[in-house]
């Protein structure tokens, strides 16, 4: 008995049961309908816009005849007629080519000579991050002195979080006030505005306590001798603690960590996980003063074995030293600095700033 | 479809030169439309895959009539100094020379004949540390990767993905 073919299928793994032309069919129908949409819509716009008079009569609400309506539906419409010629367009560039060939084809479009980075800049080593950005700054003991990687807890979203709600309960209360002055009293929002109030003063305390955090911990700074890092080779690691604590542990590591990023559904989500750690100086009981800053030169080698820093579009490999500590009443800090780690036998250059 | 490489082991150290050899059997000539054969990377894991095709090489169906598939072919590359081959855990990165055999009624057949590029500095101390067995987690994963290639040695066919219908091995 014949199978009734069904309009949609399921994908297990990596094979996918059901017909793949009619998939391709499916979305090429549906997008050339998209785009004939589109024309009929600015069809209807243009013709009641500049031929109003040759136009059939009919129902009265058939066409729209203010000029919002107008431009909504030209807008939709033009719209409509982009989104499915670039999409059906670019759906059957796909049709017969193979991933190979379609980023091959990527990969020369990209190195055309007009939009081909200079022969210097082009890099030597695939895939590998350059890490000029990291050789920028020059060290007051050692060579480099390392940026720290942006924070993942900002202040500024509870400041944001903060000024907006407190902004919008205090035009809330002066309707209320004013409505009071004028006679027109406003129970449910002067309910309202107790609650509301709450919440904006739980969000200014948010930030007090996020900017208390920020500004309690002071910075750190980490200085190498030289930059990228190649395995086999050992460096001299400069690192300063400034600020007002006592902590209660300290730890400066070097670590390998695989980060990669995935869809889920909707979502985009990473995931790292850390392949490789080496400690490089723990201690206990540290003292930090603004007089003295804690300072500690450490020396670092990396192993022969260790894979190089890698970044593609959904995965990397990243190398970091980091810097933690914990203390109080101030919270644990955490700080990464980025490293890259070239192949065994890369040459190494020095920065000319 | 056999697909082999010019080293039976299949370990390769930045700027050698690969060469890799087909021959197509048991596929009549009218029936073949293209042939494409790419050297590149891709990755495996958790991630969504990123891939990279390093050398590619392709025929259209009138050169392979020309040229005729009874006899062995071979295209051969310059290996790039990187990405290294690495297996960790949620990442690996494998090398491959993967060959695509279009047929005329839409249908596709792929083989894939991976290999791993390795630094040689690695391989001698992949080596001892086989012996020792006290490596960090990073000399882990690459004795993971040489174990691997030594049972890879010869080619490991993946086969036939097609449009539409039912599938055929080669």
């Amino acid at each position: 008995m014949p199978r009734i073919p069904t309009p949609w299928s399921k994908k297990r793994g990596e094979r996918s049961l059901g017909n793949a032309f009619a998939g391709v069919a499916g979305e090429a129908a549906f997008y050339a309908s998209l785009f004939l949409i589109g024309v009929f819509g600015l069809s209807l716009v243009l013709i009641n816009r500049f031929a109003p008079d040759r136009v059939p009569a009919g129902p009265a609400d058939a066409i729209p005849s203010n000029d919002l309506s107008v431009w909504v539906l030209g807008t939709l419409a033009v719209a409509a007629i982009m989104t499915g010629a670039i999409s059906l367009l670019f759906r059957l560039l796909q049709v017969g080519a193979s991933n190979e060939r379609r980023r091959v084809l990527a990969d020369r479009a990209g190195s055309i000579e007009m939009i081909r980075p200079p022969e210097e800049d082009s890099p030597k080593l695939p895939h590998v991050p350059r890490g000029s950005w990291l050789t920028d700054s020059p060290g007051e003991r050692l060579r480099y002195r390392l940026p720290v990687e942006a924070s993942e807890e900002s202040v500024f979203g509870p400041a944001t979080l903060a000024l907006l709600w407190n902004s919008a309960w205090f035009v809330l209360l002066a309707v209320a006030v004013s409505g009071y002055w004028n006679g027109q009293h406003r129970p449910i929002l002067t309910g309202l505005l107790i609650p509301f109030g709450a919440i904006g003063w739980w969000s200014f305390r948010f930030f007090l306590s996020q900017l208390r955090q920020r500004a309690g911990v002071g910075s750190t700074i980490v200085e190498i001798s030289n930059h990228p890092l190649i395995p086999g080779s050992t460096y001299q690691l400069y690192i300063s603690q400034i600020g007002r604590m006592q902590l209660k542990r300290l730890t400066v590591q070097m670590t390998c960590e695989e980060e990669t990023f995935y869809r889920q559904g909707t979502d985009v989500r990473v995931e790292r996980h850390e392949a490789f750690c080496q400690v490089l100086w723990k201690g206990r009981e540290v003292l930090v003063d603004p007089q003295g800053p804690w300072e500690q030169q450490l020396e670092l080698t990396i192993p022969l074995e260790a894979m190089h820093s890698f970044v593609g579009t959904h995965n990397a490999i990243e190398w970091k030293i980091v810097v933690k500590g914990t203390s109080k009443p101030w919270p644990s800090f955490c700080r990464s600095f980025r490293v890259v780690v070239h192949p065994p036998g890369s040459a190494q250059k020095a920065n000319p700033r | 479809m056999n697909l082999t490489l010019c080293r039976e082991d299949g370990l390769y150290h930045p700027g050698e030169v690969l060469t890799a050899c087909w021959r197509i059997s048991r596929v009549p000539l009218e029936r073949v439309q293209g042939l494409e054969v790419s050297v590149m990377w891709y990755t495996e894991g958790k991630g969504d895959e990123d891939f990279h095709v390093h050398h590619f090489h392709r025929q259209g169906e009138n050169q392979i009539r020309r040229s005729g598939l009874s006899d062995a072919r071979s295209t051969h590359c310059k290996l790039p100094e990187t990405p290294l081959s690495y297996q960790g855990k949620l990442i690996s990165v494998r090398w491959c020379v993967r060959m695509r055999l279009f047929l005329t009624n839409g249908r596709e057949i792929v083989t894939e004949q991976p290999f791993y590029l390795i630094h040689p500095n690695l391989v001698s101390r992949t080596e001892i540390s086989a012996k020792n067995l006290t490596g960090s987690t990073v000399t882990k994963n690459h004795l993971s990767i040489q174990s691997e290639a030594e049972m890879n040695t010869r080619s490991r066919q993946r086969i036939t993905r097609q449009p539409s219908g039912p599938s055929s091995a080669t």
